[in-house]
């Protein structure tokens, strides 16, 4: 292939604890779209970290057009053509197109902006890669697509020759899709070298020209995307059979433990009706903005909600706030471990217990001894790696630290549980051992909603998949009926 | 000593590290002692002893309840005015026309203590004020009222039960009553905050209140009660200093937030929340005590020793945020 637009080499890089890359290679062509897939925790953005001088590598060599590139800041990458399109995309909404575009080498005349000349050449640049866009608009007035087509726009104006798009359809409609898909596709003919992170595997097959596959920070693999199939891609991300990873259990449903009736957040979810019965886990799915989480929020009084009943049991539940939603046995896991669940500097009794204070000895007095018996049960049933319950939980693994969130919902004695991506962000020994304990708790008679992007943990784990889309219910899906095309093409509804 | 440093609240995290830090402080303590008693003949008598402890009480009581509040992420800074405005009010009502009772005086007190705490907290936690802003405010507030009913003036309080609070040794044991109300406040602090549930939210709020808060725990509810706490024991604190002044006057207790903060911080209380303890509080407060009371025996003069405590202040921040910085 000659000398390719850019190699990476040989790449490792070690965090405290956390092997993050190991001896990962890659190479992308010029006017080639790499697609670059695994699971969270896989080490793509480590390594597009890596790339765009974020972070250091401990060894390796990257090489752009054959030659050795030393990368230690952003501007570094930005300097030898390199630019990421981050999810979150960096626009400065206050400003205008045409600011965001010429930002830093705005047109100057007796040293003050030339705002018509810096208007007149940011339509000539939007001109010539065929966007419409009118460069006197404000960045914060334009949809998540435009700002998106501004920042590629900007990138090509830079020179960018290498750009890395890391879930660039996360937040986008079909329609806004195709026009990205669209833009792609002239960038190719120009030359420039795309590599594509995405989880949505039938983008990826529709894109890209090769696919690159990590595992737990190593390189599992690269196909050419034609000779390639989703089982065998899903196969090589997860690392053995979908069976042995989803433990799923058959688990006769019984009564219904909660009836959502017309569940309203006013401009947010609409109308949003279900129940959950128990022995079973129903899947919200939807996209970003959605819904779908406020859905759940509300459910456990985090959100207020305007109308609806929620029934729980039988009886009409007034969710006035987590602890109202416990009492009467909602437990909730939070989409953040970090953010909402743990307090990271005490120990992992301490968080174990969090949500059961009252419960923890007589009258006014915590009792440290049933503390610790209680907190060394969960360590042990929910088998939590940990030197020992003093530990401070900022310390362990996040693996570990999603355990010590499950077990304190556990703690709760909870019947119904609310989980917001219950296996984001940790290891596939930890996943398998989280589906473990949902399916025991099934069993046990519990009832799970559950929140996951992850698309074939939501295929493989939840009985019943209902779709949000624009704050209402467009469709549900049994296990059997349930694709990965049904699902998103009802997001669209 | 070492006894009780062995109660501390277990399996909190970086237990063994809190220990040794507070067995640090009560051996600088002791040091101290020893070092000032060589160079002044009059410090380790039992006069100055006691006299140093009733100084300590009512500014040590007050560093008691905002442990807790400093554990939460707050702070309270209108404890100095609360306290002048309880004196203020006091001898006010004492040299009416027709007096309020001594007996009275002590309710009236605390109902005021439990107000401004109240007001506190409830702007604090219902608006989400910040709290270093809000209680400053309400210092200014207290400490203005106190100047409007004195007039700007001292004013004598002659009464027994204030005076009793305040200046009474208890006969036999030799033992004032500032200092009783100081160990009565710091038991039942201790088993507030290291043995009871209420305790233990304090500390999982610090850490991290939107994880305590999906975890069920009031926040609020509990923050609003330290704040009342705090309130209800700056009035303590006013009446124990009205007592050993006989004077109410708006002028009490001036930069008292100095004192206690920097006891709290010093007895290693982390201004971000989540860590400290009660011991670590006391050690603080004596140690300061120990070290105004032997400047002043070896000829220092306050206003050098408050700039003295000024630095003591940052440096004790800067050592813990250093030793913080290390760890990580």
């Amino acid at each position: 292939m000659g000398s390719a637009l850019l190699e990476m080499r040989g790449i490792s890089k070690q965090f405290p604890g956390v092997q993050a890359l190991q001896d990962v290679s890659i190479e992308l062509g010029a006017g080639e779209v790499l697609g670059l897939v695994g699971e969270n925790g896989a080490g793509k953005s480590t390594l597009i970290k890596i790339l765009n001088g974020d972070y250091r590598m401990d060894t390796g060599d990257i090489l752009i057009n054959g030659q050795k590139v030393d990368l230690r800041s952003p501007s570094d990458a930005a300097e030898k053509g390199i630019r990421v399109l981050y999810q979150e995309l960096i626009t400065l909404d206050t400003l205008t197109v045409a600011e965001n575009l010429l930002v830093g080498h705005l047109p100057t005349r007796r040293g003050l902006v030339d705002w018509k000349g810096a208007n007149e050449s940011a339509r000539e640049v939007l001109r010539r890669m065929n966007i419409n866009l009118d460069p006197r608009t404000i960045v914060g007035d334009l949809s998540v697509h435009q700002k998106q087509v501004l920042e590629i726009a900007k990138a090509v104006h830079k020179k960018a020759t290498i750009l890395v798009m890391d879930e660039p359809t996360a937040a986008l409609g079909e329609e806004d899709t195709l026009s990205l898909f669209g833009i792609i596709k002239s960038l190719k003919e120009q030359g420039v070298g795309i590599i594509y992170i995405s989880h949505r595997l039938k983008e990826v097959f529709e894109i890209t020209d090769r696919v690159t596959v990590l595992r737990d920070g190593q390189k599992i693999g690269t196909l050419q995307t034609d000779q390639a199939n989703m089982a065998q891609l899903i196969g090589m991300m997860v690392g053995r059979e979908l069976e042995e990873f989803y433990p799923k259990r058959e688990i006769p449903v019984g009564e219904v433990l909660m009836q959502v009736e017309g569940l309203t957040i006013n401009g947010i979810i609409d109308q949003i009706s279900f129940s959950l019965r128990s022995g079973e886990i129903v899947g919200l799915f939807g996209l970003l903005g959605s819904g779908r989480m406020n859905v759940l929020r509300a459910l456990y009084g985090l959100d207020q909600y305007e109308g609806g009943t929620i029934t729980v049991k039988g009886s009409t539940a007034v969710v006035t706030g987590p602890n109202g939603a416990l009492a009467s046995g909602i437990g909730y896991l939070p989409i953040d471990r970090k953010l909402e669940g743990l307090a990271l500097s005490l120990a992992v009794s301490t968080n174990i217990t969090m949500a059961n204070i009252d419960r923890i000895g007589a009258g006014l007095f915590f009792n440290n001894e049933l503390e610790r018996q209680r907190a060394t049960k969960w360590v042990e049933e929910v088998a939590i790696r940990t030197p020992d319950i003093a530990t401070e939980v900022n310390s362990l693994s996040g693996g570990n630290q999603q355990k010590i969130v499950l077990a304190k919902l556990l703690e709760t004695g909870s019947k119904i549980f609310l989980m917001n991506e219950p296996t984001r962000g940790i290891d596939v020994g930890s996943k398998v051992d989280i589906y473990q304990m949902m399916e025991n708790l099934c069993e046990a008679g519990a009832g799970i909603i559950m929140i996951s992007s992850e698309l074939p943990e939501m295929l493989s784990m939840a009985d019943r998949i209902i779709v949000v889309a624009k704050g209402r219910i467009t469709a549900e899906f049994s296990r059997q009926e349930a694709t990965q095309e049904k699902l998103l093409h009802a997001t669209t509804m | 000593m070492a006894d009780a440093l062995h109660v501390e609240p277990e399996a909190l995290g970086k237990r063994r590290k809190r220990l040794s830090s507070t067995l640090i402080l009560f051996l600088a303590l002791v040091g101290m002692i020893a070092a000032f008693s060589v160079l002044s003949k009059d410090f380790y008598s039992f006069l100055n002893i006691s006299t140093m402890l009733t100084n300590i009480s009512f500014s040590g009581i007050v560093a008691g309840t905002l442990t807790m509040i400093l554990i939460t992420g707050g702070l309270d800074i209108s404890i100095g005015g609360n306290i002048a405005l309880t004196s203020c009010l006091a001898a006010y009502l004492f040299n009416l026309e027709n007096p309020v009772p001594g007996w009275a005086l002590i309710p009236i007190a605390l109902a005021l203590g439990a107000a401004i705490g109240a007001f506190n907290g409830l702007f604090i936690t219902r608006l989400d004020l910040n709290p270093i802003i809000t209680t400053l405010g309400t210092m200014a507030v207290t400490r203005g009222l106190g100047y409007v009913l004195t007039k700007s003036r001292s004013i004598l309080i002659m009464e027994d039960v204030t005076g009793f609070i305040g200046r009474t040794v208890i006969p036999g044991i030799q033992i004032p009553v500032p200092l009783v109300l100081l160990v009565i406040t710091y038991v039942l602090l201790f088993f507030l905050l290291g043995r009871s549930k209420f305790g233990r939210k304090v500390y999982c709020i610090g850490a991290n209140q939107a994880a305590a808060r999906v975890s069920g725990i009031r926040v609020n509810s509990v923050k609003f009660t330290l704040y009342l706490i705090s309130g209800i024991t700056a009035s303590v604190s006013g009446l124990i200093l009205t007592g050993q002044t006989a004077v109410g006057m708006p002028q009490h207790a001036n930069g008292v937030e100095l004192d206690v903060i920097t006891a709290v911080l010093l007895g290693g209380t982390a201004l971000s929340g989540g860590k400290g303890d009660i011991l670590g509080t006391l050690a603080g407060v004596l140690i300061l005590g120990v070290l105004y009371n032997g400047f002043t025996m070896i000829g220092f003069r306050y206003v050098h020793i408050r700039v003295f405590q000024g630095i003591l202040l940052i440096l004790i921040v800067a050592l813990y945020e250093l030793r913080d910085k290390k760890k990580t």
